[in-house]
């Protein structure tokens, strides 16, 4: 059986393992929601899934799609493009291992379509920049 | 023996390959209506009603016809919908108007791809 949740934390820790990503957002990556007082930091939330049954309606593949954005307070490019931009150096089409908790192995990896907006909330501005990411897998 | 092919009944086929898009038009016309309408429903029924504006955001439009395309836009058109769609610095996106259009979309493919297919036609490449 697939398990989602191990392929959402197989691919937050990708993110929040590598030091470059983390020395443009010391925040931290999060899922969905970051903790308050955050100010520099990685959203992940799922945006999409589907599945497609082939043979007997058991699953051949599974894909989700993934909204994977840096987040930053301020109106300046850095550090939220060089943090969108190590974010798709990171997924679009690598590598993410799985534990066998998963139960599934990695099909593709890759950018789909990019995310970018800002928004003004209690005198503040937030830049928002990233991308949907899609993984699919299939089972083992 | 010297090798012979005859072909025939091409006036038939001229004939056939002509009215085939008016006819697929004709079949796919009322599926891609029905996948376009949907989505703007569904995410009507989904969206929260705060102030309303998101739900009166939706937007189905249909556009002019190009050649024997069918065209539907759905829109989200509040001021927030990609605050909602994508969420905040504060608050956590709540993935509604792509789920939707992407799923009816793909529903529209796959059926507008059986009608061809049935009409003798060979489909290939992704449907989504």
């Amino acid at each position: 059986m697939i398990n989602a949740s191990e392929i959402e934390r197989a691919l937050i820790g990708k993110l929040a393992s590598d030091p470059q990503l983390a020395a443009l957002m010391p925040d931290g990556v999060y899922w969905d929601l970051a903790t308050l007082g955050s100010e520099k930091f990685v959203i992940v939330t799922l945006s999409t899934s589907r599945g497609l049954a082939e043979f007997h309606d058991v699953d051949t593949f599974r894909t989700f799609v993934y909204l994977v954005k840096a987040v930053a307070l301020g109106t300046d490019s850095d550090p939220i493009a060089p943090a969108a931009e190590r974010i798709q150096a990171l997924l679009d089409h690598g590598d993410i291992t799985f534990p066998a908790a998963a139960g599934c192995s990695l099909m593709l990896l890759r950018w789909v379509d990019r995310v970018r907006y800002t928004e003004t909330a209690a005198g503040e501005t937030w830049q928002h920049r990233g991308a949907r990411y899609e993984i699919t897998v299939t089972p083992l | 023996m010297p090798n012979k092919l005859k072909l025939s009944g091409f006036s038939e086929l001229q004939r056939d390959l002509s009215t085939l898009p008016i006819d697929l038009r004709a079949q796919s016309a009322p599926i891609v209506t029905q996948h376009a309408r949907r989505a703007a429903e569904l995410l009507r029924a989904t969206y929260p009603v705060v102030t309303g504006a998101l739900r009166a955001g939706v937007k189905l439009i249909e556009r002019v016809p190009r050649g024997v395309a069918v065209l539907y836009t759905v829109t989200s058109s509040a001021a927030h919908a990609h605050l909602y769609e994508f969420g905040t610095s504060k608050t956590s996106p709540r993935a509604t108007f792509l789920p939707i259009t992407e799923r009816e979309r793909r529903q529209s493919t796959t059926a507008v791809a059986d009608v061809v297919t049935r009409a003798g036609l060979k489909v290939t490449g992704a449907r989504d």
